[in-house]
């Protein structure tokens, strides 16, 4: 092409204006990234619960449990969706109530199997010995099992819904040292666990 | 400082966040990885056609030519890496504060749709913005930023897709994993893949492209830095309108299909104006160069054809005569790619 019929071309920026770009780009990027997980730290992540409360898990009433808890529980609120997943706390005794969608109703004898696997990937040292059966205060039936971690201990259950459908998981786990009333609380935990008749 | 230094500069930045954002998603997925093995593979493999067809469609629908391979590499590396890598930390610390200020059913329902739209419209554009900080040419108006953008967020949505399919092990209860991840693949390529990320951040970086044409305008004619207020303003509405469309798709209600319809319909008419603006803008170029003898008339007529390039390539008796070709239609390119923006 003819060079004095080119155009002229378009100007690049200068450094210092590319730098400051740069810095804004750095910038918004470290107050996003940093500055919300910073501000979340920053407020207290814990809700009293009521004695006697009681707390539904899932995404509708068909598809829903509730569970009853007694004195002394918190709810973590940043780790907590009712439609998925509850984090409880009770002193030093952490609780996990998991919603489980089924993939299909035969997969019911799957879910020890599947919880022993979901508590080493959340925990790789933890091991979670061979379930027992076990009944709610409702009469709806399901596994339980210890759980040992290092220096903690505790419980995991599932519950699988009437329908199967879907089902209830629960994974307690606190310091050996207070091993019996977390035992204590644990258990009254998961016995309270009931499925509403919209759920059957 | 020079101007290579200050793009390098721009560079290693753009290849450190993405490092970052790499051993962010790798730290929080790495038990998962190690439990779930086959599945995560399952979960990893289930993306690579939606990357390679994505990747190949958004360069072809650069129109003229498409943009440079190495640019669009890192743009959806950014989407991929930095971009969702970022997004996993600023996401739990605002949806911790939703929360914890609003309560937890609130935040069940609206975390996601008051969190994502501004966190991760961000964040991808973010990538946008270092690509066209790092190579001027890649971005010099609208079109390009629309086609970078899309990339951008392309990486982004197939890595998410990835997280989420991981995730639906453990919503599943880990009874089959497998399956867990081919339903989570099943609805988020099949059902949702047309009007997720990349529809959003494609919208949001044609505001960026306005905004750097607009600058260079400005730049040009009188030498100012300051940021030009149409570009601005052009930036601004692009990315409140992806936020927009990002917010609708994560809102609780209406079904997802109608959402993925309203986000493709967006994205696809913008395009089509960009396009037609573009293509007519670069044919007028070609029109005019033919009638000052600086192109001939066959190359006015094919030029702006990807097939007639290569018809035309094709006939060249030498290999040198093809090289010689090549090269001219590169020049015209360039010059067309400069002046069509």
């Amino acid at each position: 092409m003819a060079t004095d019929q080119q155009p002229q071309p378009a100007p690049l920026a200068p450094p210092r204006l590319r730098l400051r770009w740069l810095s804004v780009v750095v910038a918004v990027m470290v107050v996003l990234t940093g500055g919300w997980p910073l501000a979340n730290s920053l407020v207290a992540d814990r809700h009293r619960l009521a004695t006697g409360s009681t707390v539904r898990i899932g995404p509708d009433a068909a598809n829903s449990a509730r569970f009853t808890v007694g004195p002394g529980w918190f709810e973590v609120p940043s780790q907590t969706n009712p439609f998925m997943s509850y984090a409880l706390r009770r002193g030093s005794l952490q609780v996990s109530v998991l919603f489980v969608a089924l993939v299909n109703t035969s997969q019911t004898p799957e879910l020890w199997t599947g919880l022993r696997k979901l508590v080493r990937a959340a925990n790789p040292g933890a091991r979670l010995g061979s379930p027992t059966a076990v009944v709610t205060a409702a009469g709806n039936r399901g596994l339980t099992g210890t759980l040992n971690a290092g220096s903690m201990t505790g419980l995991a259950s599932a519950f699988p819904s009437p329908s199967k459908g879907f089902a209830i998981e629960m994974v307690a786990l606190g310091p050996r040292t207070t091993h019996l009333l977390n035992l204590r609380a644990t258990r009254q935990l998961m016995r309270s666990l009931r499925f509403p008749p919209a759920s059957r | 400082m020079t101007i290579a230094d200050s793009i390098r500069a721009v560079r290693i930045t753009a290849v450190l966040a993405c490092t970052f954002g790499a051993v962010v998603l790798i730290w929080q997925f790495v038990r998962l990885l190690a439990v779930f093995p086959a599945a995560a593979v399952v979960a990893v493999l289930a993306e690579v056609p939606l990357l390679v067809v994505g990747f190949m469609l958004a360069r072809l629908l650069r129109p003229v030519r498409a943009p440079s391979l190495t640019w669009s590499g890192a743009a959806l590396a950014w989407g991929g890496t930095a971009a969702a890598g970022c997004a996993l930390l600023a996401n739990q610390g605002l949806i911790g504060l939703w929360a914890k200020g609003e309560g937890v059913r609130f935040a069940a329902n609206w975390s996601a749709p008051l969190t994502a739209p501004l966190n991760e419209e961000i964040l991808k554009l973010c990538g946008v913005i270092l690509v066209a900080l790092a190579a001027p040419s890649a971005i010099r108006g609208p079109v390009d930023g629309m086609i970078i953008g899309a990339l951008t967020g392309l990486g982004f949505q197939a890595v998410e897709n990835v997280t989420y399919g991981l995730n639906a092990i453990v919503l599943t209860g880990a009874t089959d994993p497998d399956q867990a991840v081919l339903n989570s693949v099943a609805l988020r390529v099949g059902m949702t893949g047309l009007g997720s990320h990349w529809t959003m951040t494609a919208v949001a970086g044609a505001g960026i492209g306005y905004f750097v044409l607009y600058a260079r305008q400005r730049l040009g004619r009188t030498g100012s830095l300051r940021p030009p207020r149409r570009g601005v303003l052009a930036a601004c509405a692009c990315l409140a309108t992806a936020m927009g469309m990002h917010l609708l798709f994560d809102a609780p209600g209406p079904g997802l299909l109608p959402k993925v319809a309203i986000n493709f319909i967006v994205v696809a008419v913008l395009y089509l104006m960009l396009r037609t603006a573009f293509v007519s803008r670069a044919r007028g170029l070609l029109a005019g160069w033919a009638g000052a003898g600086i192109v001939s008339a066959a190359e006015a007529r094919g030029l702006t054809s990807r097939r007639k390039r290569r018809r035309e390539l094709r006939r060249a008796g030498s290999p040198a005569e093809r090289a010689r070709l090549l090269e001219r239609q590169r020049e015209i390119l360039d010059r067309i790619d400069s002046e069509a923006a």
